[in-house]
């Protein structure tokens, strides 16, 4: 009787066997003791390696890395981007966006409205305008992730991030003594030159917040849900920080 | 699906290979973080990103390997604690683990990473493609190596029952 081979019987235990290749091979292992062993044998092995590789595995740290990617990333000049570019993907873009601005033309359209909030929000950020003197900007969320960026923030600023129930992320400087800068892009927050206090709010439908500090992750969490990377004083679910 | 949801969806998986591959957590972090800012640069349809991603990681803990001259090893000794191991690990289990890592250690290079592709749920085609081996041979190299790593291990645990028996 012709023996089934070792890499056959791997192949088979795997499922990586054709249908007609797969039935052959269970056939014979049926009527031959040797090939049954020695695939008995295969399992109890696979059995055996899974077993160890538990017993060495560490979670691993996504929060952290995830941030540090942020951090690299926007170093190296290419974080936000879709990777998923090619000429149709680029042309797609472009109907979208010559739709979008058609709609914008259209009194009452969503699209119209979400730019006059969008400037309204930004013209906060301005001095001298004739609102008080909170600054502050909201985004909505890109693909359910929203990224708070904060840097060069005085000594002593007073941080406060937490999870509301609201559809936008929104950063505030209350009583600013110094005119922040704030930038957007989707799903992303950065604002400069604060202090005083900062205000974060974070919505909680969104399943990825990050908030960093001067290029630090300080807190991470999504789905309602927040955890503190440095020391924070906790209350009321609301994590504060006073940056050094 | 952009960037930071291919991040969150692949990392854990890209890091637990490269960290069974390595026993080392900060060796599997750096390259982890470093094939995906790799990926950033790249325009790549989404059902590639995956086996891209590990192809990359692959190729550079090779080179890694390669610089420090040497084969890795996972045996020479137990790593260190890292930020994410339990600095409280009782020794049997430091003991189990260093075992563990003999055995893999005594799998050669190319065939642990066969080993820990297919872990990860890769088709043999894929891992042919990634490894850079004949897609026909995936099956022979991954049995030799499951039984290589299961002899040596069990082979292990014998002489320590034995020990422990005394």
């Amino acid at each position: 009787m012709m023996h089934v081979d070792d890499g056959v019987l791997m192949a088979y235990m795997d499922d990586e066997l054709s249908p007609a290749a797969k039935a052959e091979a269970a056939e014979h292992v049926l009527a031959c003791p040797d090939c049954r062993q020695r695939l008995d044998a295969l399992r109890a092995a696979d059995e055996a390696l899974t077993g160890a590789l538990a017993l060495v595995s560490v979670p691993a740290p996504v929060a952290r890395a995830h941030a540090e990617f942020h951090r690299t990333a926007g170093r190296r000049g290419g974080i936000g981007r879709s990777v998923l570019a090619g000429p149709f993907v680029r042309a797609a873009g472009l109907v979208l966006l010559l739709a979008a601005g058609a709609s914008a033309a259209v009194p009452g359209s969503p699209v119209r409205n979400w730019i006059r909030t969008k400037l309204v929000s930004n013209e906060a950020a301005q001095p001298g305008t004739a609102m008080d003197r909170t600054s502050g900007v909201s985004i909505l969320p890109s693909e359910g992730q929203v990224d708070i960026s904060i840097d060069d923030a005085a000594r002593g600023t007073r941080l406060r991030v937490r999870v509301v129930d609201a559809v936008r992320a929104t950063v505030t400087v209350p009583e600013a003594k110094r005119s922040p800068v704030f930038h957007t892009s989707p799903g992303h927050i950065g604002v400069s030159g604060v202090s005083g206090r900062v205000l974060v709010d974070l919505p909680k439908a969104a399943t990825v917040l990050h908030v960093s500090v001067n290029g630090e992750p300080y807190v991470a969490g999504g789905n309602g849900s927040l955890r503190s990377v440095v020391t924070a004083e906790t209350r009321d679910g609301e994590l504060m920080f006073t940056l050094h | 699906m952009d960037i930071d949801v291919l991040f969150q969806d692949l990392y854990p998986a890209l890091y637990r290979y490269l960290h069974r591959l390595t026993g080392d957590a900060d060796e599997a972090e750096d390259v982890a973080q470093e094939s995906f800012v790799r990926l950033l640069r790249q325009s790549l349809p989404e059902e590639e990103a995956r086996p891209w991603l590990f192809t990359v990681a692959t190729n550079l803990v090779r080179d890694r390997a390669r610089k420090r001259q040497r084969h890795l090893r996972l045996s020479d000794s137990v790593p260190g604690p890292t930020r994410e191991e339990r600095p409280d690990v009782s020794a049997e289990r430091a003991d189990r683990i260093q075992r563990v890592r003999a055995a893999l250690a005594e799998v050669p290079e190319r065939d642990r990473m066969l080993l820990m592709m297919r872990e990860e749920g890769f088709k043999y085609d894929e891992i042919a493609r990634i490894i850079g081996v004949a897609p026909g041979s995936v099956g022979t190299l991954l049995s030799r190596a499951l039984r290589r790593f299961a002899d040596v291990y069990r082979e292990q645990n014998e002489v320590e029952d034995v020990d422990d028996a005394r």
